[in-house]
């Protein structure tokens, strides 16, 4: 997979909000879906411009690290550490953001419980050190099974991490 | 008005389908967890009904989303 595509797996989800705030519209949120589930190509120029939050927190994060914010090390690193980090901070938009939202907006690591048709039931241990299920689309990871390991990212499961 | 970002309103369930009011606008959602039942706040992201949430936090985050749209406008 390419490292745009890759950025776009996780970051899409959160494009609903975007689409919330007027910042794209609905033709432009089931382009990127379309784009995100069939691994279409989309420029870097755009990704930035429509993730610009995301965006100014990896480059800060690149420049730490003296890496290009383009590296998949870099990338990778943001959505399973940096970004759990920002909104736990409450720093940029997370600050006015509703609790819920920040909960959702997390990636945890969950474990799938049960699988219904598309929608894998998951289980995680939340910030609150309480487990917590969610529903979670598997448009991204059609092949995960009970027992394995997802990362999620609002209602969808993004990527294995462990397999049963 | 209705998204992943605000929690909605279960109205109606009929077999694994679950009519969802985001004030006054109605949307058809995917149930999936059996302890939902109308009357209840959930969060929905592409259909699905995600989560449950409990009656105090749907509010305040409906609140909020109110206050920031308003802001914008």
């Amino acid at each position: 997979m390419k490292i745009e595509n890759y950025f776009l797996r996780y970051a899409y989800p959160c494009a609903y909000i975007l689409m919330q705030l007027k910042e794209i519209t609905q033709e432009e949120l089931d382009e990127l879906e379309d784009t995100a589930i069939n691994n279409r190509e989309i420029s870097r120029e755009r990704l930035e411009k429509i993730f610009h939050n995301a965006f100014h927190h990896i480059g800060e994060l690149a420049k730490k690290k003296n890496k290009d914010k383009w590296n998949l090390d870099i990338i990778r690193y943001y959505f399973h550490r940096y970004h759990n980090k920002i909104i736990d901070e409450k720093r940029g938009i997370y600050a006015q953001t509703p609790m819920m939202l920040n909960e959702l907006s997390r990636v945890e690591v969950a474990k799938i419980i049960d699988k219904k048709d598309k929608v894998l039931v998951v289980e995680y241990l939340g910030k609150d050190m309480k487990m917590k299920n969610r529903n979670v689309h598997n448009s991204f990871v059609p092949q995960a099974k009970v027992g394995d390991h997802v990362t999620i990212h609002y209602g969808y499961a993004v990527e294995i991490v462990g397999t049963s | 008005m209705m998204c992943l970002a605000i929690p909605g309103k279960i109205t109606k369930i009929v077999g694994d389908s679950a009519t969802v009011d985001y004030g006054g606008e109605q949307r058809e959602a995917k149930l999936i967890n059996q302890d939902i039942k109308v009357g209840d706040y959930v969060v929905v992201q592409n259909k699905l009904i995600l989560l449950k949430l409990p009656e105090e936090q749907a509010l305040e985050s409906i609140e909020l989303w109110k206050k920031a749209l308003q802001n914008e406008d």
